[in-house]
């Protein structure tokens, strides 16, 4: 009896094993990547325009997974204005984006005022084409990495100014990216 | 952080690397209850099954040791959750998580594991004397990396039909208790499980039929740091701890076993909040 005890014990905890290893395996999850980009600009002139140069890795949420990613696609994109954007601040606002001196698509706000984005946000609705021309430097990366340069530009400036004489306007544009991270 | 959910599903059968480990403490408590009840009621489905294939129980000496496998299948409605603001998002089971703007930028929601069949298993003893039985399933306190994990559960059973003479079926009611603990530095977690049930079974020959009707309940307590932006009343680096109950509470059970000699193959299928196929492999005598 003790050895059937002992080969049934055997058996009991080699089953519990092979149940334990051989279940569902997670391949990749799908993760989103926010890439912040913030802007700060400031003139006396009726326009205003601010370049960011970034890269993916500068992103920690990237550079954690960045060996894993397996791929990545634009998901989404919005604005917010930021603290210390001086009063009543309107324009003609648009956001460029460029990847190595090619431009990949801008998009036009239309006129707004940069107060009314400040909590809730202004989200970019880009077209079909301005998503392939990013989502084609996405599917081509080199060593998971790209870098971009991203323009906010204000045309036909109003409000108030600062006690310099300038208008300043201070935001951010936040894309998302919707990456393949492989399983370890 | 990034060691508590391979352990997690380590624990649960599902071997999984935690890249989305991080996201889980960028919740705040109502999100992240959304998220994690499916979890709990599959706990609980899961600790609160394989309790019984007979209701037939000694009056001198039984002994039972036993291996239960099972696959537990998550309901479609159980994969996603909607935030406050009425984005849906992956639960724990889900696929993709949601990337809802908030009031200072993007809140990016965990991703699940993407599985609605997840198989597990269990080994547990049990011995009988004078109609009643007691059953253990115990792991010891385990550390793996800075993760301590441990699991006890006991179950008492009793049989009815003995005091009734003549009665065509055995019938026996029994408690389940079955508690799980995983402690890391970033995430304590412990569930709480239990179960009562009155069951019954007939044998003809070889074959026995089975099945009973069980109430249960599950409990789950997170405590954490929050690491999130984004969400009014609570900020980066706060303690929280988050109590939800699972949605399992009452289950059917069917089921039919095979004696060969001292070894009984049992199949039994548990219809509650989720759908738990249990197979058994016993050495009984």
């Amino acid at each position: 009896m003790k050895n059937i005890l002992k080969k049934l014990s055997f058996i009991l905890v080699i089953s519990s094993f092979m149940l334990f290893t051989s279940c569902d395996e997670l391949s990749e999850l799908t993760l989103n990547v926010p890439l912040p980009i913030e802007f700060s600009t400031s003139g006396s002139n009726t326009s205003l325009s601010e370049n960011e140069y970034f890269c993916l890795s500068q992103y920690e949420e990237w550079r954690d997974n960045q060996d894993d990613i397996e791929s990545a696609k634009f998901l989404t994109a919005s604005y917010w204005t930021l603290d210390g954007t001086t009063p009543n601040l309107r324009g003609d606002v648009s956001f460029s984006l460029y990847s190595g001196g090619v431009l990949l698509f801008t998009y036009n706000f239309g006129t707004i005022t940069a107060a009314d984005y400040e909590t809730d946000p202004y989200e970019l609705m880009l077209t079909e084409s301005q998503i392939q021309a990013f989502d084609n430097v996405l599917s081509n990366l080199f060593d998971n990495d790209a870098c971009f340069t991203g323009t906010l530009t204000v045309n036909n400036v109003t409000g108030d100014t600062d006690i310099s004489g300038n208008r300043v306007l201070n935001g951010k544009v936040e894309l998302v990216l919707e990456t393949e991270v492989k399983v370890d | 952080m990034k060691k508590i959910l391979p352990v997690i599903f380590l624990l649960f059968s599902i071997q999984v690397h935690a890249q989305f480990a991080d996201r889980i403490t960028d919740l705040p408590i109502d999100e992240l209850e959304d998220y994690a009840t499916p979890l709990a009621t599959w706990t609980g489905t899961y600790l609160n099954s394989g309790g019984y294939y007979s209701a037939d129980v000694s009056t001198f000496f039984g002994f039972k040791l036993s291996l239960i496998g099972m696959m537990i299948m998550v309901p479609d409605d159980q994969t996603k959750f909607t935030t406050e603001d009425g984005t849906e998002s992956a639960t724990f089971f889900g696929d993709k998580g949601a990337a809802v703007p908030g009031t200072q930028g993007y809140v990016v929601y965990p991703p699940g594991v993407n599985t609605t069949s997840v198989p597990a298993a269990m080994p547990q003893i049990a011995v009988s004397t004078l109609g009643s039985e007691v059953m253990v399933r115990f792991i010891p306190t385990t550390t793996l990396d800075d993760v301590d994990v441990g699991m006890f559960g006991f179950g008492l059973k009793h049989s009815i039909s003995q005091y009734i003479p003549l009665l065509p079926v055995d019938i026996a009611v029994q408690v389940l208790y079955n508690t799980v603990s995983i402690e890391s530095p970033e995430l304590d977690m412990s569930t709480s499980n239990l179960a009562f049930n009155a069951h019954a079974s007939r044998s003809f020959g070889l074959f026995t039929l089975y099945g009973g009707l069980q109430y249960e309940s599950t409990s789950m307590d997170i405590d954490y740091t929050f690491t999130g932006t984004g969400f009014e009343g609570v900020f980066d680096g706060d303690k929280l701890k988050l109590s939800l109950d699972g949605d399992n509470s009452v289950r059917l059970t069917l089921g039919a076993a095979l004696r060969l000699a001292v070894l009984v193959i049992n199949a039994d299928v548990n219809i509650g909040s989720q759908t738990a196929l249990v197979a058994g492999l016993n050495f009984e005598f």
